[in-house]
């Protein structure tokens, strides 16, 4: 169908170029002068070969005239893949009749090219049929758009550096508003602690101005006035009647104040107050007054009350002198019921003797009256120094310690704290080694305190020349197998010397300058009168150890 | 048969004292031994078999007199006890005398007063150890009797005639009567009158 049209192309080409201007007077169509001067490059092509391209397609590619008439396509194709595309695509344009695309090309003079490129298959169908290739350069359009792409490239670059510097700012401006919100809280609350601490603290506070006047006072101030409404305090602060000065003058609280706002470039001034209340009962303060560096504020000025405090302490040293009243008159009939027993023994014995002399003498004696006469006298003054000790005893017994169950264990940890300064200053190290954490045992407290305190003087004293690194005590504490509590004061001392240990509990015996010797015999006697034993055991490998036991629970 | 002679053992830790009561006790002629400690006691007087009593300290290091006491309670001696104090245990000597001593005395005594004690003491004891030796003797004598003689004194401490014990046990009256002769002879009594106070006694010896 479409042959004769090739055919007829062919006669054009081949034989009618020259023609042209005679054609025109009878207006035929000048088609090959068209194409010659169309301002697109125009061809003909058969297997992908010139056959023919009019002077435009030649310039576009940058060939003289008629140079590309015979050449293959492939030398205008950027590269073997380009070239290979296009042929790929001729089976499906042969069928869609034209084809039309844009693509980067190549001169003669190897430079780059863009060209749309549209062409059409003489026969619809085969893609081996002659073809029509119409070529337009590009390359201005081309170079304008990439200009364009990358301007706005340039554009998207920029807005995005500006969107991220915006979102950033907008970021860092939420969290200065979260911080401030924080803060804001951070300084509400605070200002409702700070409320809550002056109203409710159980401690006076108050503050002056610069000037020293008193500006705000708390709830507890108001308390301890015993002010109703705050025109009451206001009238109390300034009653002169109410702040009682050492020397039993009176001030007001108002100019106490005063008086002792720091100043003078002090920063804190510590004292203490009595204030009267208007019932007369006098109360006790101790104040600390602080300089503060607040503008228009003086001081903080704090009053606690120590009233209580003062009364307990009161007590407490009360107690503490009762107890050593109780300790000095429990050592007196400790130390009279020991005098008692050792003058006791040698008292009986001598009784013994007269007394078996007279046996023995028997009838002799009635011949020796004046013999008679001397152990009828000596066992009368035997029986009167037997008396007196019979008196001190039944004076002693009648003002016995009464017994209890007390906790040895605890008794000992109360005993140590007493010593606890001395301990200390001898740098004495202690190791307590206690089988129980309680023993109960039937004692009289005080009395068995005075024992401990005793041995354990006595371990210090003992180790007085020794360096620091060996001076220690060791306290055990448990039962023994008859059930018997003990307790056992060992030192690193030197020890009892040999010729001494019979004697150490019974005679007025000291190795100290300034003892009475009477402190072993005192706890011999103690610990005897509770049903208990006590007993020197050298130790090892040196130094002294004092053991006593005492009934655990039942009945000394 | 020998009578072990009485003896006093004195138990005190203070040797002048047991020394002098020794002394004491020596110029009225009691026999008396020094201990200072309590285990050598307890050892002589499980040895010892003739009469005897003690003088015991309240406290000594070692043992208290008070446990000394319990311990020989415990250990079957009925030996009688004083107990002297050098202190004012008024509930220590409660509890002694409770636990059967005879007396407690607070040093320095008068020495009359504890002789007159050491005397009661001893005569407690003589008398103990007399009720024993008896004891002894009746259980030695009814362990010489043969079965039937046995059998025989049973029925005739109830009161039965030689003719029903005849007829209680399927044997002669004759038979019965030499029984009886035997068990006299073996007692060493006279009349069966005899023989039953002699019996009599027995339960208040053992006790």
């Amino acid at each position: 169908m479409n042959h004769p049209r090739i055919a007829s192309a062919g006669n054009h080409t081949g034989n009618n170029v020259g023609n042209c201007a005679e054609a025109l007077p009878e207006h035929p169509f000048p088609s090959e002068l068209v194409l010659e001067n169309a301002i697109v490059g125009v061809c003909y092509m058969i297997e992908r070969r010139f056959i023919w391209a009019n002077s435009r397609m030649a310039s576009i590619f940058g060939y003289e005239d008629g140079e590309l008439n015979g050449q293959p396509v492939r030398k205008l194709y950027l590269n073997e893949e380009d070239y290979q595309a296009v042929g790929n695509m001729y089976a499906t344009f042969a069928q869609n009749d034209t084809y039309s695309h844009e693509r980067a090309m190549v001169r003669k003079d190897g430079s780059l090219i863009w060209c749309l490129i549209a062409g059409r298959m003489i026969d619809a169908g085969d893609p081996r049929s002659p073809s029509v290739w119409v070529v337009q350069d590009i390359t201005p359009r081309k170079e304008a758009e990439d200009q364009l792409k990358r301007t706005n490239q340039r554009l998207e670059q920029i807005v995005e550096r500006r969107t991220l510097t915006l979102r950033r700012s907008n970021e860092a401006l939420h969290v200065e508003a979260e911080r401030r919100k924080t803060m804001q809280t951070e300084l509400l609350e605070s200002r409702e602690k700070y409320r809550a601490l002056f109203r409710h603290i159980p401690l006076g506070v108050l503050f002056t101005n610069a000037e020293g006047e008193i500006v705000e006072i708390n709830r507890t101030i108001q308390s301890f006035t015993g002010a109703r409404t705050k025109r009451e305090l206001a009238q109390l602060v300034q009653d002169a009647d109410r702040v009682v000065e050492a020397d039993g003058s009176s001030i007001s609280l108002a100019e106490f104040v005063r008086r002792h706002t720091p100043r003078d470039g002090r920063r804190v001034e510590r004292c203490a107050m009595t204030w009267r209340s208007i019932s007369g009962k006098l109360r006790e303060y101790s104040i600390v007054a602080s300089a503060l560096e607040v503008h228009d504020l003086g001081a903080i000025v704090t009053f606690e009350d120590v009233t209580e405090a003062r009364l307990a302490h009161k007590r407490e040293h009360e107690q503490q002198m009762a107890l050593a009243q109780a300790s000095r008159l429990s050592l007196m009939g400790q130390m009279n019921s020991a005098l008692a027993h050792e003058l006791g023994q040698p008292l009986n014995a001598c009784q013994s003797y007269v007394s078996g002399i007279r046996h023995r003498l028997g009838e002799e004696l009635k011949d020796r009256p004046e013999l008679l006469e001397a152990l009828d006298k000596i066992s009368t003054h035997l029986d009167q120094a037997g008396d007196i000790i019979h008196n001190v005893r039944s004076f002693v017994a009648q003002h016995q310690p009464k017994f209890e169950a007390i906790d040895l264990v605890a008794l000992l940890r109360q005993t140590l704290s007493l010593l606890d300064m001395q301990i200390k200053t001898r740098e004495v190290s202690l190791d307590l080694d206690f089988e129980d954490d309680a023993l109960c045992v039937q004692a009289n407290s005080v009395e068995i305190q005075q024992v401990i305190i005793n041995l354990i003087v006595n371990a210090l004293d003992a180790m007085v020349g020794l360096p620091q690194s060996e001076r220690r005590i060791t306290l055990r504490l448990g039962q023994d197998q008859r059930g018997k509590a003990f307790l056992q004061v060992s030192d690193n001392g030197p020890g009892v010397p040999n010729e001494l240990l019979g004697r150490i509990f019974t005679s007025y015996l000291s190795t100290k300058s300034t003892g009475l010797g009477m402190g072993l015999m005192i706890c011999r006697s103690v610990i005897e009168s509770h049903g208990g034993t006590i007993r020197y055991l050298p130790g090892k490998p040196s130094g002294a150890c004092f053991r006593f036991t005492l009934p655990t629970g039942g009945a000394a | 048969m020998t009578i072990a002679p009485v003896q006093v053992f004195l138990v005190d830790d203070e040797a002048e004292v047991t020394e002098a009561l020794k002394w004491l006790l020596d110029s009225v002629k009691i026999p008396s031994t020094v201990f200072n400690s309590a285990t050598p006691f307890l050892a002589a007087v499980r040895d010892y078999e003739g009469p005897l009593c003690a003088v015991l300290d309240l406290r000594m290091p070692e043992i208290s007199g008070l446990e000394l006491q319990q311990l020989l309670l415990q250990q079957g001696h009925d030996l009688p006890l004083i107990f002297l104090s050098a202190h004012g245990d008024v509930p220590a000597a409660v509890n002694a005398i409770q636990s059967g001593a005879l007396d407690f005395l607070q040093k320095p005594f008068n020495p009359q007063v504890f002789l007159n004690s050491v005397n009661r003491m001893l005569k407690l004891a003589r008398d103990r150890h007399e009720t024993r030796r008896r004891r002894l003797e009746l259980d030695k004598q009814l362990g010489q009797l043969s079965l039937r003689e046995s059998e025989v004194l049973n029925h005739l401490v109830k009161g039965n005639t030689s003719k029903e014990i005849a007829q209680l046990l399927n044997i002669s009256p004759k038979t019965v009567d030499v029984h009886r002769a035997n068990i006299l002879h073996k007692m060493q009594v006279k009349t069966l009158t005899e023989l039953r106070r002699k019996l009599e006694e027995r339960p208040a010896a053992s006790s």
